[in-house]
């Protein structure tokens, strides 16, 4: 069993010490920043990998086993038959990323894409039926604007962003 | 002293009339701090005569919805109460269905269970450290525990591939390998963080201001403490030495040698040194578990010699992932009841599961430390003053969607 600590009552003479400690500190942070914000269009940060992002299908892999549409814990992979084939279907308004239909799927139909922020206008269109699923939601902006970097730890400056080639 | 001053303001024609107010205020139907909940202060002057906390605005039904769901689908439910330290949530719920179908996890999962808990425990303090400062008015430390807070995440993404709703572990083990690259990153991690600490103090707990704040508010005695059934940090800051790590260890917790930091004098004050020593603390247990993890596998060989061959080669020897096997899509365990207890950032977190053998568990019981510092926060905030009811709020560190699940 650890001991049981007290802390030091404030000395009134050293309270003036400790003031100019916080604003030295403050001083230093001022003079040397530590900025961890990302100008979010023009900088992207790519994302590690195995990140569990968006999912896509492949459609000719898939056997039907509708094991995935089973253990999804949030009902957001349903199986359709298109073509006398069960095909598994996701709607992305309910889907949570957990990525256990990508870890169960006996012949790796499904894929974890490392593209995490998309925008729908219509609610109906979180709904990916087997052929939009079928492709990658890959479509990052490509123009010369965009400046893709990854996150680091550095050992000086906490998280640190360094361009991602 | 004060009649002279009213003597002076009443020859200079600036006399005021004092009239003592009584009254109802509101703090927050919305968002008082972390989390939605209101306060309802009943006040006599600036003294609190009482509190009422409206709790349950957040109120998900987490239990209920566990009686509709199979075992699989909880993990990441279980999680969403306390989403800035879901790995203690998913960690206590998987120990109980272990518990139920009796399955040993590999030496090497226990430790990269502990990993994680103790990545996430210094992610959720800092989350803690920073609404603290925030509620005193120093948006200095508001700024800093969320930006170093990011650094832990960052290692939780690439561990788990989730910045926090990580669904990392699993029956049996757990879903990913430590890798070269993360133990990097968090050797780096930790020291940065000591250093960090350091300017932490000087700016934040050797404070004056801060100091003055919070040094002997909010008083929790010891016997009061039991008394009114606080858990973890609170606990401990009032002299109670009491860790589930340590009364009744789990995951890799038997090997690691840590200490227990307990403060005697059970303020807000106290309550803050126990949470910047206890990330001291699991910043040496993170040393020791990359030095000491051992070799082997990460999840149990009942599931793991289900797993097709072909996929095996691919995702294990490949890239370190378990993948999962078919039984998971929807098990039965065998009929019976566990309880386990966690010990998550807050406190104390107990589960109680009971299978009646379908797919579906019986009844989930969830006791979250939140849940059980409603009524410490009540009885704390009675007579004290009214600036002083953000001080007990944050530095008890209470965060209402875990308390109302």
């Amino acid at each position: 069993m650890d001991k049981v600590k007290e802390y030091k009552k404030a000395n009134p003479f050293k309270l003036f010490g400790d003031h100019v400690q916080a604003i030295g500190t403050g001083i230093k942070y001022f003079v040397r920043p530590q900025r961890i914000t990302l100008k979010y269009p023009e900088e992207a940060l790519s994302l590690p990998s195995g990140y569990r992002g968006l999912i896509r299908l492949y459609k000719d892999v898939c056997i039907g086993c509708t094991l995935c549409a089973m253990v999804c814990p949030a009902d957001a992979m349903k199986m359709v038959t298109q073509e006398g084939k069960k095909l598994p279907t996701i709607n992305y308004g309910r889907c949570v990323f957990c990525g256990f239909c990508v870890d169960i799927c006996p012949v790796d139909a499904l894929k974890e894409t490392g593209v995490h922020d998309a925008a729908f206008t219509n609610r109906r269109d979180l709904v990916f039926y087997p052929d939009k699923f079928n492709k990658s939601y890959d479509e990052p902006p490509t123009e010369r604007v965009v400046k893709k970097v990854k996150a680091v730890v550095d050992e000086k400056r906490g998280i640190k962003y360094v361009p991602d080639e | 002293m004060t009649n002279r001053l009213e003597d002076v303001l009443e020859n200079s024609g600036m006399a005021v009339d004092i009239v003592p107010v009584e009254g109802e205020l509101n703090v927050g139907p919305q968002h008082p701090g972390s989390g939605h909940m209101r306060i309802l202060v009943k006040l006599n002057g600036d003294i609190i005569e009482d509190v009422d906390l409206d709790v349950g605005y957040v109120h998900r039904a987490v239990e209920k919805l566990g009686e509709n769901r199979n075992y699989m689908h909880l993990i990441p439910l279980v999680e969403r109460p306390a989403i800035l330290d879901s790995i203690h949530m998913n960690l206590g719920y998987v120990m109980a269905v272990e518990k139920i179908i009796n399955v040993d996890v590999p030496e090497r999962a226990q430790y990269l269970r502990s990993f994680a808990a103790e990545v996430n425990r210094i992610a959720s303090h800092l989350y803690g450290l920073g609404i603290l400062g925030i509620f005193l008015g120093h948006s200095t430390a508001f700024m800093w525990g969320f930006g170093d807070r990011e650094v832990w995440v960052h290692i939780l993404e690439m561990l788990t591939g989730a910045r926090v709703t990580n669904s990392y572990i699993i029956p049996g083990g757990v879903r990913r390998d430590l890798t070269p690259a993360i133990i990097e990153e968090t050797k780096k991690a930790i020291t940065y963080m000591r250093k960090k600490l350091e300017d932490w103090k000087k700016i934040f707990l050797y404070n004056p201001t801060i100091r003055a704040r919070l040094e002997n508010v909010g008083v929790m005695t010891k016997e009061k403490a039991i008394e009114w059934g606080a858990v973890g940090p609170n606990l401990r800051a009032s002299g109670v030495y009491y860790d589930v790590r340590k009364i009744e260890p789990y995951a890799a917790y038997p090997k690691l040698d840590f200490e227990i930091p307990v403060y005697k004098e059970g303020d807000g004050y106290a309550r803050t040194m126990v949470r910047f020593e206890e990330v001291e603390q699991s910043l040496r247990m993170l040393e020791q578990i990359i030095k000491e993890i051992p070799e082997g596998n990460i999840l149990s060989d009942r599931f793991f010699k289900q797993i097709p061959p072909t996929r095996l080669k691919k995702w294990w020897e490949g890239y370190r992932r378990i993948v999962l096997p078919g039984y998971y899509a929807s098990f039965r365990p065998p009929k019976g009841e566990a309880v386990t207890r966690v010990e998550a950032a807050r406190g104390e977190l107990l589960y109680y599961l009971v299978s009646d053998g379908s797919a579906k568990p019986y009844r989930l019981r969830m006791v979250t430390p939140s849940y059980r510092l409603i009524n410490v926060m009540r009885n704390l905030a009675k007579g004290s003053r009214f600036a002083d009811l953000v001080s007990i709020y944050g530095s008890l560190d209470y965060f209402p969607p875990e308390a109302d699940r």
